[in-house]
């Protein structure tokens, strides 16, 4: 039997890995990754705690976690599209449309 | 170290290691594949934490949707490479992991002192239902320690269960709606956490009580539960024996026996059971050849709990107990995580947070399309010239023939003014 907080330090491990993604990488599908990976790390958490409490609500709200990062991904690729086709680049450190 | 050790530190292993490798790797088609091996590996812990669906799900969509929309951008815009310029803003780095590092350690020394495990929950209720199979009386109310629990169960009803905190419960029966205090006290009952019990009353004149466990974990498939209780005065032992479809059996052969010599008032041990039609018949404990009563239209459901209770009903005239069956059937609880779970839990509790993640997908999807539809290019303004034919066709053809095609058609051809059609040709 493992031990509900070692799946607790996994999904903060690979959180903080996500992060580090997201703020460091500048290819912006690299960046959506990243937060795809910080998603599951938050679900692995979740699904951790309702295994632990014996419910079945975690499990539910995972679904819906799923759901949500899939409409967020078909936005976010489509945003880059758009970007891309307009400056040619999805270097996020070139993209400064609203600096001053 | 148990297996379940073993498994969670390997798979936890690659995970880290695949989501570090999708962080460094320079080639975007690469940290979508470590991305992937990721997702495998978190499905593969869901499965450790018991929740199969969710695993599936995990795969179906992450690992199979969803990365494979990255991949197809990623190669649609020919992206695996960004160009490497300087970085603005130079004192990110260092920053980002000085931060994430003191973040890790936080809340790693958060968990490990929380003592997350300690917090166990509280089991779940038990359940108690009633069966009455006692023919001497009619409806009767259920008092437990002199509260009204079920009210007006009737001769060969079954009530449903009724959650109770665990505890220990003194029963009385009564006729329907008399005066509570008139309740006759007949057994007590001892409840514990997460058991489920039905209650059978039986016997003549003054009933008797029995407790009968039940089993309501979920059952696999095809197969149904199924116990047997005898609560007939009219022969000292029943058995369930198997006949042919016409409810005979063959002279001179013992039929197969289902349940075996059933002393009255004892309940047959739980036995897991193909679900579907029976032709079984109660038969004399002694004597399986001697059929008491055929069990016609016996069909047990699957994916159900049941107790089926063999009692005695007086005739009307001669006030003999003839014998009949009170079924108590309930439906099994779904395995922890597995997908009727999941969806009794989606349909029942969270149907509105269902429709809305249902809607906000449809508005993604509308998004998606209206984001990348590339915008329809101006017609470019084309000069509105005259073609001008230098040569009629005719006298082509003629002196590449060598045949003259001859007549009005040598003249030059008349064009008309260009109109709309020609316009928009010349547009594309």
């Amino acid at each position: 039997m493992v031990q509900t907080e070692a799946y607790i330090i996994l999904s903060v491990v690979l959180f903080v890995l996500g992060t580090m993604g997201v703020l460091l990488r500048r290819n912006a599908i690299l960046v959506f990754m990243s937060v795809e990976l910080m998603l599951n790390a938050a679900n692995l958490a979740l699904v951790a705690f309702a295994h632990q409490w014996g419910g079945l609500d975690g499990q539910v709200f995972v679904f819906f976690v799923i759901t949500v990062a899939a409409s967020e991904v078909a936005i976010g690729l489509a945003l880059i599209v758009a970007i891309f086709r307009k400056r040619q680049s999805i270097n996020i450190d070139e993209l400064h449309l609203l600096e001053g | 170290m148990s297996i379940e050790v073993i498994l969670f530190v390997v798979i936890g292993a690659v995970a880290v290691v695949s989501a570090v490798m999708m962080l460094l790797s320079q080639n975007a088609v690469h940290s979508a594949l470590f991305l992937i091996l990721n997702f495998f590996c978190i499905a593969l812990l869901f499965l450790l934490l018991e929740a199969p669906f969710l695993a599936l799900v995990q795969i179906a969509v992450y690992a199979g949707a969803i990365m494979v929309l990255f991949l197809f951008v990623i190669m649609l815009l020919g992206a695996e490479r960004v160009r490497q310029t300087t970085r603005r803003f130079k004192w990110m780095p260092p920053v980002v992991l000085t931060l994430s590092l003191a973040f890790l350690i936080a809340v790693s020394v958060a968990v490990l002192r929380g003592q997350i495990d300690s917090v166990q929950p509280a089991p779940p209720d038990p359940l108690l239902r009633f069966v009455h199979a006692a023919p001497d009386f009619d409806a009767v109310d259920v008092y437990l320690n002199g509260e009204l629990v079920m009210a007006g169960v009737g001769f060969r009803g079954a009530s449903d269960y009724e959650t109770l905190p665990a505890g220990s419960y003194n029963v009385a029966l009564n006729d329907a709606g008399d005066d509570p205090g008139a309740a006759i006290p007949l057994a007590t009952v001892e409840l514990e956490p997460g058991q489920a019990r039905t209650l059978v009353a039986y016997g003549e004149l003054l009933p008797a009580l029995a407790v009968v466990e039940d089993d309501l974990s979920s059952i696999s498939g095809r197969n149904t539960r199924l116990t047997v209780f005898n609560a007939f005065t009219g022969a000292p032992a029943v058995s369930l024996v198997e006949t042919r479809g016409d409810f005979t059996i063959p002279a001179g052969e013992t039929p197969p026996i289902v349940v075996e010599n059933l002393e009255q008032g004892a309940a047959s041990e739980t036995e897991i059971r193909e679900s579907g039609p029976k032709s079984w018949a109660f038969a004399e404990g002694e004597d399986p050849e001697a059929l008491l009563l055929p069990l016609r239209g016996l069909e047990l459901e699957r994916g159900v709990s049941q107790v089926l209770v063999l009692t005695g009903e007086r005739e009307a005239i001669t006030n003999v107990l003839l014998p009949v069956t009170v079924p108590a059937a309930s439906p099994t609880i779904a395995q922890f995580g597995s997908p009727t779970s999941i969806g009794q839990l989606l349909f029942i509790d969270y149907v509105l947070p269902f429709q809305m993640v249902a809607m906000l997908l449809l508005a993604a999807m509308i998004g998606a399309i209206v984001l990348t539809q590339r915008a329809e290019a101006p017609p470019k303004p084309g000069r509105l010239t005259r073609r001008r034919v230098s040569r009629p066709l005719t006298s082509v053809i003629a002196s590449q023939t060598g045949h003259d095609v001859h007549g009005q058609a040598s003249e030059r051809p008349r064009l008309g003014e260009p109109d709309a059609g020609e316009r928009s040709e010349s547009g594309d």
